[in-house]
């Protein structure tokens, strides 16, 4: 029996190719869209649960205090911390240090070799995290200094294909031993490295404020907890001993609180300063698996409608059938199962769509998914599994309505069965179909404005044709002056300049500051600049002056500060204030007592999500924290030049370390890679549920006019001009899109002003989106629905008379 | 067999009741070849339906192989159906995407003839009516009496009891219907099937044994080749 249903259901396929290609086809856009959801969301939840001791992984954070109690909350914390621990908490089985993000040269027989996102880690790394090791004991890593485990890949690079293991190389004059290779740390850890150097090969090279300093943040501290211990208790226990130990000393250390992040939630839930790198955002895990759902519904009302509107051609069959003695239960299982075979072959097409896709998939997301067939089976189960209950859903409807029809009206050939009640729910579901795809197009428009908005919001400077240079050692750095005397003789050059702060990026360095009279220390960041700062990134000055060459004591008695910190400091006349401050070179505190000289205007220096800091500037000299980076604005678009010209200069200074730069323009816009790369999967989607809609809506206009062919033809006979037919259809369909976008303004208004409640800075809904995505989706609808029309108009009405 | 008394079967439209069968009582024997005749309108078709149970009578008793019809449910009346009644029609019903053999074998699907029993029964079928040639076109490729074979066909592979068929000949030229009655005739003579048919055509009933005149839902005259 099941083979006579199957046989009837291909041959009626074939029939009706066009509805069929529609109806499997918009299924498997739905299903391959939900597949690609669940992976990016699979992805993001897996994120640092390969670990084996994840439950009792934690990392330590630290809130600190700035003074008017604001509090920094960093996922830094102090260098002394991870031992402190290790020495006073029985409870904790281990406590690690890492330090990662690190870049360096590398001498490997004789060749020098620059390699990135170095991580330097306690000996007890290997125990918290269970990377897998190719080569080595992790019983007996790190037990001793200078001592490296490498990735493979990084194994590779650096020695091809010989056995890296007991080979020493040397890391800025530091030999160290290669003693492990571990698998490379997967894309789904919130850290990642190319190498793993034992901390204390390079504990003397830290920097005091580092080393002896109990206040410094420098370091990620994560701790493996007893089992039978809970984080809040710990937690408290900490913060405790922390208080009773440096309360009277009257450290600066006294301040700071910390918490317990459990491993598993970083990536997802964690969002403070000084992240290793950019986490993930649970709201778009939500937002995607909403949208996934999303896409399964229109598609599955999609089908719904097309099966409703094709089973009007099976009335016939269904009353013969009846007749020879089929029951209910028979027709409802026969249409039933045809449902489940579109299903399923709508799965099928979707699994090679989504084994073809892929490679695009993971260089839009940045991720590292396999292919998934056949690794994620349970998965692909699962939605085999929902493919089936949409199956059965979406085909239940018109199983059971075609069940009941009454065999003397299906066999009657003249009355086609119509079914009002089926009419009227097929236009709700369209309705419906049309308000998603409105509120997920305003919502696509939003997104997309704000992005654009906040790249191209005036940032307050002018970051084209600047590009960003780092000094990469102190050597380099020392020479920076003859660097610049060098650079600012060639044509192309128009100013150059070099800060301690990275550009753009979140600004550190906090250093206590107290105004005239005031006896209260307040922590502003402050940024140690060169000269020609202003004028190589355009900043501007609201008040005052900017610093001069020519005035020898800017240098030691001068501050610039921007317009927030004017605010933050409570100066209502700022210059010709005094500011009370200190430097630090990282290694000897000294103070700087300087007068306020001038206003910057406020200029974004991190991205729009937060509000512009206080920022203080002061001029570089022996004092202040060394300089990091050059940056140098060139006059031209012909960036060639400047760059080889550049790597030119370079090499006379460099002794070798390879030349590096990127261009301030794109590492702004780095910024806002994750929201980048979430318009554009968003966008992808949108299109595709806006897609999956006019494919339904193609169907079901091209089944009524199938329907309506004969009235067509007489119409025509009668004396109906094309324009007038296809009128009768656009009409009764262009209700049904005005009234969807009606219902979809409001939702998409709420949805999209919580979005945008996001971002500190923020484009208006001015209104015009809801228009623009309105217009959109009449036109492409009204399109299909005329096109459609305008093909039946034409054809000779006697053909389709003569088949009556 | 058939035991229909007092049956009505009206459409109420807002103020009047129209009546298309009223006050109908007829008995039609086992091994009975009926024909109803009558003009458009008289209700042939609707009594017909009313026999086969495709349509429920509004008033009255139905009593088949002394079964009261009237409380038999769905479930029971497809089992009839099924067991029992044959039906063929004017416009064939076949299913357009099966083949001849497929449209034939259906009604043993519904019946859950074993795969084996089901080939040789249908082969059969195919042999006695000539039709092995074209056991694998589909309806569309066949002669509208070509079309009707294989309609009777599938009525009479269920080996029913009664077979109902509503103007059977109505689209087939002399030729083929006179086929097709023979092969009725012969039905309801060597296998003793019932078989009622709707006809306009005096050529037609007379393959019958009895005719039932229909007049505005009334029977005016039952079985008037009675003294022959």
């Amino acid at each position: 029996m099941l083979k006579n249903y199957f046989k009837i259901a291909f041959r009626s396929f074939k029939k009706n190719k066009a509805y069929s290609a529609i109806n499997i086809f918009g299924l498997a856009i739905g299903i391959t869209s939900l597949i690609f959801i669940l992976l990016f969301i699979q992805d993001e939840l897996s994120y640092d649960k390969f670990h084996e001791n994840k439950d009792r992984i934690y990392r330590v954070t630290g809130s600190y205090d700035r003074g008017e109690q604001k509090r920094v909350e960093s996922a830094l914390t102090t260098y002394q911390l991870g031992p402190q621990i290790d020495f006073q908490f029985p409870q904790v089985e281990k406590a690690v240090r890492i330090s990662p993000n690190n870049n360096s040269n590398f001498l490997i027989n004789g060749e020098n070799i620059r390699q990135e996102n170095i991580v330097f880690a306690d000996s007890g790394f290997f125990d918290v995290f269970s990377f897998p090791l190719v080569e080595g004991d992790k019983k007996h890593l790190f037990k001793v200094a200078n001592e490296a485990v490498l990735t493979q890949s990084t194994a590779q690079k650096m020695f091809g294909d010989v056995n890296p293991i007991g080979s020493v190389i040397e890391m800025d004059g530091i030999p160290i031993t290669i003693s492990g290779i571990m698998k490379d740390t997967p894309s789904n850890s919130h850290f990642s490295a190319s190498m793993i150097i034992s901390s204390e090969t390079i504990h003397d090279q830290y920097p005091s404020w580092v080393r002896d300093n109990w206040s410094g943040t420098s370091h990620y501290t994560y701790i493996l907890l007893d089992k039978n211990i809970s984080p809040e208790v710990f937690e408290q226990e900490l913060n405790k001993y922390w208080d009773s130990t440096f309360k009277e000393y009257g450290d600066l250390a006294q301040y700071a609180e910390f918490s317990l992040q459990p491993l598993s939630k970083i990536h997802l839930e964690s969002n403070l300063v000084n992240e290793i790198q950019a986490n993930g955002n649970l709201t778009y895990v939500y937002i995607f698996g909403a949208i996934g759902f999303i896409i399964v519904v229109i598609a599955a009302i999609n089908y719904m409608n097309l099966a409703t509107a094709q089973s009007l051609n099976r009335t016939k069959e269904v009353g013969i059938r009846k007749v020879l003695g089929a029951e209910k239960g028979h027709v409802k299982k026969q249409f039933l199962s045809e449902s489940l075979l579109i299903s399923t072959i709508a799965f099928v097409v979707a699994l090679i769509s989504v084994e073809i896709i892929i490679p695009f998939f993971n260089q839009i997301t940045g991720k590292n998914i396999d292919v998934i067939f056949p690794n994620d089976l349970p998965l692909i189960f699962a939605i085999f599994a929902s493919v089936l209950v949409i199956g059965l859903i979406s085909g239940g409807y018109p199983s059971f309505w075609l069940s009941r029809l009454s065999i003397i009206r299906t066999l009657k050939s003249n009355s086609l069965g119509s079914n009002r009640g089926g009419e009227l729910l097929k236009r709700g579901l369209v309705t419906l179909q049309f308000s998603i795809s409105a509120i997920v197009l305003v919502s696509t428009i939003l997104i997309s404005k704000q992005i654009q908005f906040v790249q191209n919001k005036n940032l307050g400077i002018n970051p084209e044709q600047v590009l960003v240079i780092p000094f990469q050692n102190s050597e380099i750095a020392n020479r920076f002056t003859e660097i610049k005397e060098e650079l600012i003789k060639e044509s192309w050059v128009s100013s150059v300049t070099a800060t301690n702060n990275p550009l753009p990026g979140r600004i550190t360095n906090w250093r206590p500051y107290r105004t005239n009279g005031s006896d209260e220390n307040l922590s502003v960041p402050t940024i140690v600049v060169h000269d020609d700062f202003i004028e190589t990134i355009e900043a501007e000055i609201s008040e005052g002056r900017n610093f001069s060459k020519d005035r020898i004591s800017d240098r030691t008695n001068a501050y610039l500060i921007n317009e927030a910190a004017a605010r933050f400091l409570n100066l209502t006349n700022p210059v010709g204030s005094k500011l009370v401050g200190s430097t630090f070179t990282g290694n000897e505190w000294g103070s700087k007592d300087a007068e306020i000289i001038g206003v910057v205007k406020d200029f974004h220096f991190t991205s729009l999500h937060d509000e512009i800091q206080p920022v203080v500037f002061s001029l570089s000299s022996e004092q202040t924290t060394p300089l990091n980076n050059l940056a140098v604005r060139v006059r031209s678009e012909d960036f060639e030049t400047a760059i080889s010209g550049l790597e030119r200069t370079w090499n006379t200074f460099s002794n070798g370390v390879p030349f590096e730069y990127s261009f301030l323009q794109d590492d702004i816009s780095l910024l806002y890679d994750a929201e980048k790369k979430f318009l554009q999967l968003f966008s992808i989607f949108t299109t595709l549920a806006i897609i999956i809609s006019c494919l339904g809506i193609l169907g079901l206009v091209a089944f009524a006019v199938n329907q309506k062919m004969k009235e067509i033809c007489i119409r025509k006979v009668l004396g109906a001009d094309v324009v007038d037919i296809i009128w009768s259809f656009v009409k009764s369909y262009s209700q049904l899109i005005i009234i969807s976008n009606l219902l979809a303004w409001p939702i998409a208004y709420v949805l999209m002003k919580d979005w945008l409640e996001d971002f500190a800075y923020r484009v208006p809904i001015s209104g015009l989106e809801f228009v623009i995505a309105g217009s959109i989706i009449f036109l492409i609808s009204i399109g299909t629905i005329s096109l459609v029309a305008y093909k039946a108009a034409l054809l000779n009405p006697v053909k389709s008379l003569k088949s009556e | 067999m058939i035991k229909l008394r007092n049956i009505d079967r009206y459409i109420d439209k807002r103020l009047q009741r129209n009546f298309i069968l009223k006050g109908i009582d007829l008995d039609i024997a086992e091994g009975d070849f009926v024909s109803i005749m009558g003009p458009s309108g008289a209700g042939k078709s609707t009594l017909l339906n009313i026999i086969g149970f495709l349509d429920d009578a509004n008033e009255g008793e139905y009593y088949f192989l002394d079964e009261p019809v009237h409380s038999l449910n769905e479930k029971q009346k497809s089992e009839y159906h099924r067991s029992y009644i044959g039906f063929v029609f004017q416009a064939y019903h076949l299913i357009d995407e099966l083949t001849v053999y497929e449209n034939i074998e259906m009604p043993l699907l519904y019946r859950k003839v074993k795969g084996s029993q089901r080939k040789s029964m249908v082969a059969d079928m195919l042999d006695r009516f000539n039709i092995v040639a074209k056991k694998d076109l589909f309806p569309n490729q066949l002669s509208g009496g070509q079309q009707q074979l294989v309609g009777v066909a599938r009525a009479l592979i269920g080996s029913p009891k009664l077979i109902l068929a509503d103007e059977p000949t109505g689209n087939l030229h002399s030729d083929q219907s006179k086929e097709i009655m023979e092969t009725f005739k012969k039905l309801n003579k060597e296998d003793g099937v019932t078989i009622i048919q709707v006809t306009h055509s005096d050529e037609m009933a007379s393959y019958g044994d009895r005719v039932i005149n229909l007049q505005d839902g009334a029977v005016t005259e039952n079985n008037p080749y009675e003294e022959e």
